[in-house]
């Protein structure tokens, strides 16, 4: 490599690091924006332009989200949602991707036909609807946990996890006469923490994010969870029926519409933010496995 | 005992290395699992556990998702709430008749093809280069922030990420306007806009999802022998030429995936994307098959119609993902199927 060659490299590599630049300033510029705007006052908040900072901070659009005793309730409930859903999901996950992952159990084929089957055809929105109806789970919590439970995409990527923990590790115990579910919870399952950890992850993000269900299942304010009020709050104009002005002088020192829908866009991401260390690592992780699954 | 091909393994290897051919060693598998082959009700005896525990899982499965899949009859009949799914009048296939004649589904079955390929189009392209982009990073702590921040937004629902967008595109208040206003130009109304909502709709799918699309073909560049390059640059090959020659045919595998895999989803307009950004202003280039379901579903509560529209939409994809399953199955010789 000649002079002339090592000198373009270095100027790519500037033009391609600041291009990337300016790819990650584009992904955080709209939340950082946000993140300030939930802090401005009216004045700030009403600027035009780019916002990097506030001059004077204030924590005003948190204190009329606390105050807003719907919206303490929606992240309960959602909380509910997430903890209920990965748990029963997680459990029957397991349990049933074991059975299936022993190829010469009799009639396996049939049992991962029913699965993959479910996988690409679906009954649709309005005879799932019907069926929960039916249930009698409209306006119940369950109507959000339950019919998410058995995710078959999320069963076949455990199965296949577990076809490649090696039969050997299992005689031993069958020769000492221990039951398969006894060998399910003591040695396949310890195996198996990477994958467990990758499906509750799937299951607590995409519960956390559902908001579709819970907007056809629940009419009940008092169980709704926090992207329908999201959505109400930020799509749908409504924050009056969610927030309540105490004291009609104070309207010059309460923030702005905006600001308090920023604000609420910030609480409702802090979950995922809490965990996204984890999630970058497993969900990386998950990719991999449903790229080479077969 | 129930024959485990794994356990005999150890017969035929020693340590670790194969004393036999693999031709040798599959035929012999083979004939020893045919001696143990017992009678099938012996061996399904032998798994009675196994079967006790896939009990509650199947359970979910028949309740959850097949029992709506029985409740798809109503797309062929008159249904109303009075005399239920089984007892509402046959119709034949007049929803299908009435929705195939309707000027609306001519509509939204064009809507839904040209936002997939226009996602498509722009998206797969672009999630390639920046691939390339972050690969050529040498320095590994740069390159981990830049993967860090290019992933967050898939993590955000739809709901959110609307918000940001309408907050982003605001007239008033907005970046993008600002942006235009100190050039001069007039405000314009990004989200009730014909001309603009679909390259909304492709734009802010691009910053939801570039950064994570990356994560596959990083995986993939990975596998690439180090050595590759090393012998490359000695005999001369710019940094282009190693992309082109090198990097770039390590992705051709999962380019096709990709490319087939998506080509299965065409139906998939991304109803959550479309459902949280749309309004009524920009139902002639907005409104896609999913919408279309819902709206007739759950807001005009015309059960049948919606039904039977899904039905189609459901029906057009099966068929669209198993015949791409087949496909890939084919291309990468049975080792790489979709399941």
């Amino acid at each position: 490599m000649n002079r002339f060659d090592s000198r373009r490299d270095k100027l790519l590599s500037l033009v391609n690091a600041f291009l990337l630049i300016l790819l990650a300033f584009t992904t955080l510029y709209p939340f950082w924006d946000l993140l300030v705007l939930s802090f401005s006052d009216r004045e700030d908040a009403l600027r035009m332009g780019f916002r990097l900072y506030t001059d004077n901070p204030t924590l005003s659009a948190y204190q009329q989200i606390l105050s807003a005793p719907e919206i303490g309730r929606s992240f309960l409930n959602s909380v509910i949602r997430v903890v209920g859903a990965t748990c029963i999901s997680l459990f029957l996950t397991a349990l049933t991707a074991y059975p299936l992952s022993k190829r010469d159990m009799p009639f396996n084929k049939v049992f991962t036909g029913l699965f993959l089957f479910a996988m690409m055809f679906t009954g649709g929105t309005i005879p799932t609807y019907l069926l929960i109806k039916q249930l009698g789970l409209i306006d119940s919590l369950w109507s959000l946990i339950l019919p998410g439970a058995m995710v078959p995409y999320n069963l076949i990527i455990m199965r296949n996890f577990l076809r490649s923990i090696p039969d050997s590790l299992e005689e031993s115990a069958k020769l000492d006469g221990a039951s398969n579910f006894r060998i399910w919870r003591s040695i396949i399952m310890p195996l198996s923490k990477p994958v467990l950890a990758t499906v509750a992850l799937w299951v607590a993000v995409a519960q956390w994010n559902a908001y579709f269900d819970a907007l056809i299942y629940i009419t009940d304010r008092s169980k709704f969870v926090v992207q329908v009020i999201l959505r109400r709050i930020l799509l749908e104009n409504q924050m009056d029926m969610y927030t309540t002005v105490v004291n009609t002088e104070d309207i010059a020192s309460l923030s702005t519409e905006e600001s308090v829908k920023a604000a609420l866009v910030m609480v409702s991401t802090l979950p995922i933010i809490a965990v996204y260390p984890f999630l970058q690592k497993y969900f990386t992780k998950g990719i991999m496995l449903g790229a080479v699954k077969g | 005992m129930p024959p485990h091909v794994g356990g005999q393994q150890g017969i035929l290897v020693c340590k670790g290395e194969p004393i036999m051919s693999k031709a040798k060693s599959v035929a012999l598998e083979r004939s020893l699992q045919l001696r143990d082959q017992k009678p099938l009700l012996k061996r399904m005896l032998s798994y009675r556990d196994m079967y006790l525990m896939m009990i509650p899982g199947l359970a979910f499965l028949l309740l959850f998702q097949y029992g709506p899949m029985y409740g798809v009859v109503i797309a062929f009949k008159e249904y109303n709430i009075i005399e239920g799914i089984w007892g509402s009048p046959w119709v034949g296939l007049a929803n299908f008749e009435e929705f195939f004649s309707s000027a609306e589904a001519l509509q939204v079955l064009k809507n839904t093809i040209i936002i997939s390929f226009l996602r498509l189009a722009i998206t797969f392209p672009v999630t390639i280069i920046v691939s390339l982009m972050i690969n050529e990073v040498s320095n590994n702590a740069f390159k981990r922030v830049i993967q860090t921040i290019s992933y967050l937004p898939h993590f955000m629902s739809w709901v959110i990420v609307a918000g940001i967008v309408i907050n982003v595109l605001s007239p008033s208040t907005g970046i993008i306007n600002a942006a235009i206003k100190a050039l001069g130009g007039e405000p314009i109304y990004f989200m009730t806009s014909n001309f603009w909502f679909r390259p909304v709709l492709v734009l802010s799918s691009l910053w939801k999802e570039v950064g994570w699309g990356t994560v596959l073909y990083l995986a993939a560049v990975s596998n690439v022998d180090a050595e590759q390059y090393e012998a490359a640059i000695v005999d001369g090959a710019t940094r282009f030429q190693r992309i082109r020659h090198i990097t770039l045919p390590a992705l051709y595998p999962v380019m096709t995936i990709q490319l087939i895999l998506s080509m299965g989803t065409i139906m998939n307009a991304g109803f959550d994307q479309v459902f949280n950004l749309y309004n009524e202003m920009v139902y002639e280039t907005g409104d896609i098959i999913d919408t279309f379901v819902y709206r007739k579903g759950l807001v005009e509560m015309n059960y049948s119609f919606s039904t039977a529209v899904g039905l189609f939409k459901s029906v057009v994809g099966l068929i669209l993902t198993v015949s791409v399953h087949l496909i890939t199955r084919r291309i990468n010789g049975g080792e790489f199927g979709l399941w």
